[in-house]
């Protein structure tokens, strides 16, 4: 019954003559392991076709929908990453099969006559491999991809006198986009693939035409194609699909037997960076690795020697083998070239990698990008699907992925972040090639018990992770006067008593807790209370802790931040609400506020929403990046679509907060940008937002127990005091005035400001807190100090917003009083002199 | 089944008679000649016709059209960020430039296009070049001295711009040409103005794409 049907068929197509013509080709000299390199190309390209195809039914070649749906293939669909990881690597044997056969082919001197043409065929058939390996490289349009086809097609843009043309038509227009992705794509899967089935169709009609070329006569009896050399081909792409499946399966075979590492993060198949994105750096912008030697030459060359004419003489002098061969040493030379080609190739590859290990941004890229990968799968995987805009909607709003971006762009020119710049690299200094020391403190765990200990450490905050490289130690202008923050940690807090390092510590503890910093579980647990079921910041607990920071024997934090309570005198950074996300969003966008450093006080800062250099938003992403805020896969308590903590601050008793939409601080800072830049008079509170950082309301109708902020009469404080300094100075005569009309008006009885009073002597000469007048010793007075400095220093007193310096005369009477032991008689009390 | 009726093996078959071929020797050769030239252009018709059809689509990209003309015309500034930005030390500073983007048959608006570094000269005048490396486009960083380096082929730039003819590495820059330097203004609300244009790469002379 078989046999009729067969006979049949055979009768109308004549097929038992094809497939024994195919089967048994004569093969002189027997089946050798040596002629299977042919073979296993065939079945390679098979391989890629069939996979190539199934790709293709699940490929969506557009800007919008490449990644993603290349995404989807590799972690979504059925055996998707086995697939992909079969067609890349399957890519990479064909280039080592086809160097393996050209190889055999030009020892054997497979190239001579007849055979010249279909030896040119073949060499056209690796250019087309080469292109297949070219094209495919980008359609994935993951950063990887992106940059490195970039090159590649600038290269073609710079051919003399077509470039420009060729780029635009490679590309499908001027620039990287949809046109590029289906053009690409039409090239991969359509032009390409169809000019190698015609050539390799020709290649192997050429090939049976002339048979098989021995290598030298053989003894040996002949044998026929089927079986002997079938099954030494079967055992060769056997082989080849082995390498294939060991190689797209390594990592996760590497962690059945590695216990740290997780199989379910490790790369399956085929790598799949970050989706491309035009306007972020990519430092590990490389080719796949049989272009490195290309690529490279090109660091070393001119580009058109590099890219048209080394490659075009190395393919030239292989063309020309057939004609070179007929030379007497011709094939000698021949085998020769070929070997040295190689090797050149593989020198300049090794060097290639030899140059990246070593290469400090190449590596952090990578990290860098594979984090970012990551990071976009997890997202993805929350949000149940990419949203219509792409992925790159969903990483956009992510702290993640932006905060170590923007930092690296804004930031990282000062600041460090564990010692990197936010993307792991260090920036190293070009003269020296060693990292450049952080002019800025180190922002990693910023306002972490960690940091914060470090930060009050005697002897860490002079180092360049701190304060180190900040005009606070070097003092303005480099004048080596700290600042006085610096001056209490180096001077007092190393002299602290046992008692007050366990208070320092408590109150870090409390202040830290304040901040609600996600990864500080335990800390936040400790200052929280339960309500309604809910663990929330309980305040009463952190301002226990703070009151700790305020009772200091020596210097109080209050002497010159507000810590608990809304102190207007305050004239350093607020401490409320210190490290939370409102804080810092509010520090980013203007540290020069008056509730942060003024004017005066802040180093190099910039205002970066005062002066329109970031968004409200951007600065959000960076300040929830610092906090290490940001939706966690494993914490059971977020939720997608995942909303950082709005605010953290801890208000004063009895009230609650409201904050400004971003928008409408986003507006303000645009419209105070303007101004600024339009060059309006400044006013004294400068022309910023005039919104505190904390905007407080009382939750009563009374008002809020603070005093108003006390003003000094400017004609009266200029004039008080005598005209010349007198050679001995009487207290009442000579000093009260000055104090009365400059001073008391702050440093009264109620609510001092730096909790120090001058209306009574008791509490003026006191020495508890740092001597502020030590009779007999200006050196050691602070007072004579802090009237002393120039009017743009921050430590100034009277303040320049209240009037201050004072005059020449007055200061000079006062150093002189307490050079002369700062009699002051007693009973002797003091009264402000007020404006009205 | 039914043009092989009860034979058993195929041999019985009788031989197929070979094609009658046309006597084309008795025709007059001028009739020959004809339909050889018409069997050549029809051919011709058939294929050139789809080809070329074909082939106005394939080179779209540098056929030239109307809007084209007109948006060059309209290559104009567009702001990047505020002047304040822009460090006093002649350091770099990063903008990214942000205007419509067409992709074939998606406008994209308000999008980043890409970016451009800003920084003072001696004289506090402002310099923008495009962050693209002159060289082959990949995108160059600065460095902590101001100068600037592209990680693909390792080409070094001067703060001005220049061409560092000897890299950190001891070799020589292979790019021909200085970063492209963009035309830049100050607006007068005090944002930084940049045309933002894109330049041939890899040969020694800034040709705009």
């Amino acid at each position: 019954m078989i046999k009729s049907f067969t006979n049949w068929l055979d009768d109308r197509t004549g097929y038992r003559g094809f497939v024994k013509d195919a089967l048994y080709e004569r093969i002189p000299g027997g089946a050798k392991w040596r002629y299977v390199w042919g073979s296993t190309l065939v079945f390679a390209f098979v391989v890629q076709m069939i996979t190539g195809t199934i790709l293709w039914m699940a490929y969506s070649p557009s800007s919008q929908t490449a990644w993603e749906s290349v995404y989807y293939i590799q972690h979504e669909m059925a055996g998707g990453w086995l697939l992909r990881g079969i067609h890349h690597y399957m890519a990479q044997a064909m280039i080592v099969l086809l160097a393996l056969h050209v190889m055999q082919v030009v020892i054997d001197g497979a190239y001579r006559a007849p055979r010249e043409v279909n030896f040119w065929i073949g060499i056209i058939l690796l250019l087309i491999t080469m292109g297949l390996g070219l094209t495919g490289y980008l359609l994935p349009w993951d950063q990887k991809g992106y940059w490195a086809t970039k090159v590649a097609t600038n290269i073609a843009g710079s051919t003399p006198v077509i470039g420009p043309y060729l780029q635009k038509l490679v590309i499908g227009g001027s620039d990287y986009g949809h046109h590029t992705l289906t053009r690409f794509f039409a090239l991969h899967a359509g032009v390409l693939p169809a000019a190698l089935i015609g050539f390799l169709v020709i290649h192997v009609y050429v090939f049976r035409r002339h048979g098989i070329t021995a290598h030298k006569p053989e003894a040996k009896r002949n044998a026929h194609f089927w079986p002997d050399q079938i099954l030494r081909d079967g055992v060769a792409c056997l082989a080849v699909l082995l390498v294939v499946l060991f190689l797209s399966s390594r990592h996760w075979i590497g962690a059945q037997f590695d216990p740290d590492v997780d199989p379910a993060t490790v790369t399956l198949g085929a790598d799949l960076g970050p989706p491309a994105e035009p306007t972020e750096n990519y430092d590990a912008a490389r080719p796949e690795w049989y272009y490195l030697s290309l690529y490279q030459l090109l660091k070393y060359v001119p580009e058109f020697v590099g890219a048209f004419i080394v490659p075009g003489v190395a393919l030239g002098i292989l063309f020309l083998m057939p004609i070179l061969g007929k030379w007497k040493l011709g094939h000698r030379f021949n085998i020769a070239y070929v070997v040295i080609v190689l090797l050149g190739a593989g020198a300049l590859t090794g060097l290639a990698i030899y140059d990246d290990q070593n290469n400090p941004s190449f590596k952090a890229a990578v990290t860098h990008t594979s984090d970012v990968a990551q990071r976009t799968f997890t997202l993805i995987d929350a949000n149940d699907g990419i949203p219509v805009e792409g992925a790159t909607g969903l990483m956009h709003n992510d702290p993640q992925i932006m905060g170590p971006r923007l930092f690296r762009e804004h930031c990282a020119a000062c600041h460090r972040y564990d010692g990197h710049d936010g993307t792991g690299y260090e920036p190293l200094d070009p003269s020296t090639g060693k990292p450049t020391e952080p002019s800025a403190a180190d922002l990693y765990q910023f306002a972490s018990v960690e940091w914060l200990t470090a930060f009050l450490d005697p002897d860490q905050i002079t180092k360049p992770h701190m304060w180190g490289n900040t005009r606070f130690v070097k003092g303005k202008d480099g004048s080596g006067k700290p600042s006085r923050m610096v001056d209490v940690v180096v001077n007092h807090i190393a002299k602290y008593s046992e008692d007050d390092k366990k208070m320092l510590a408590h109150g870090i503890e409390a202040l830290s807790a304040g901040a609600d910093l996600p990864y500080q579980a335990e800390i936040n647990k400790k200052y929280s209370k339960v309500v309604e079921g809910k663990q929330v910041l309980d305040r009463d607990k952190v301002a226990e802790g703070l009151f700790n920071l305020e009772d200091l024997s020596k210097k109080s934090c209050t002497d010159c931040h507000e810590l608990i309570d809304p102190d207007p005198g305050a004239d350093s950074p607020t401490l409320i609400g210190y490290g939370s996300k409102e804080w810092l969003v509010k520090f980013i966008g203007d540290p020069e506020h008056a509730k942060f450093y003024g004017d005066k006080g802040n180093d190099r800062m910039p205002s970066y929403a005062r002066d329109g250099q970031l968004t409200t938003k951007q600065i959000e992403l960076l300040a929830d990046w610092i906090r290490g805020d940001g939706y966690d896969p494993k914490n059971p308590k977020h939720k997608w679509p995942w909303v950082p903590k709005a605010v953290a601050y801890i208000p004063p008793k009895d009230t609650t907060v409201e904050m400004k939409s971003a928008d409408d601080i986003e507006a303000d800072n645009r419209k105070a940008a303007k101004a600024k830049a339009a060059g309006a008079p400044k006013t004294d509170n400068g022309n910023k937002p005039d919104t505190p950082p904390t905007v407080d309301k009382p939750d009563t109708t009374d008002p809020p127990d603070t005093p108003p902020t006390p003003t000094i009469n400017l004609a009266e404080a200029k004039k008080a005091g005598p005209a010349e300094v007198p050679d001995t100075i009487d207290f009442v005569k000579h000093v009260q005035p000055i104090f009365e009309a400059n001073c008391v008006a702050c440093h009264g009885p109620v609510k001092p400001k730096g909790k120090y009073r001058m209306d009574i002597k008791s509490e003026a000469l006191k020495t508890q807190g740092g001597g502020n007048i030590v009779p007999g010793d200006v050196e050691e007075s602070w007072l004579a100090f802090v009237i002393s400095v120039p009017a743009d220093e921050d430590d100034l007193m009277p303040p320049t917003k209240v009037g201050g310096p004072m005059t020449k005369v007055q200061i000079d009477v006062i150093r002189k009083w307490i050079e002369q032991g700062a009699k002051w008689p007693d009973g002797v009390e003091l009264k402000a002199k007020k404006d009205d | 089944m039914s043009d092989a009726p009860d034979s058993p093996t195929d041999p019985a078959l009788p031989p197929t008679p070979p094609p009658q071929l046309v006597n084309t020797d008795s025709e007059p050769p001028r009739r020959g000649f004809l339909y050889k030239a018409l069997a050549a252009v029809v051919g011709a018709i058939v294929v050139v016709v789809p080809a070329a059809a074909g082939l106005f689509v394939f080179a779209d990209p540098i056929v030239p059209r109307k809007k084209d003309d007109e948006e060059e015309q309209e290559t104009d500034f567009i702001e990047v960020g505020p002047v304040s930005a822009v460090p006093d030390n002649g350091a770099p500073h990063k903008f990214v430039v942000r205007a419509d983007l067409t992709d074939a048959w998606t406008m994209r608006r308000d999008v980043a296009i890409g970016s451009v570094y800003v920084r003072r000269t001696e004289d506090g005048s402002l310099q923008a070049f495009t962050a693209s490396c002159p060289h082959l486009g990949c995108a160059v960083s600065p460095k902590p001295d101001g100068s600037f380096g592209c990680p693909c082929h390792d080409s070094e730039f001067n703060p001005d711009g220049t061409i560092k003819p000897v890299t950190s590495n001891g070799m020589k820059t292979v790019s021909l040409r200085g970063l492209d330097e963009l035309d830049v203004d100050e607006s007068p609300e005090g944002m930084v103005r940049i045309r933002f244009q894109k330049f041939r790469s890899g040969i020694a002379e800034k040709v705009a794409v």
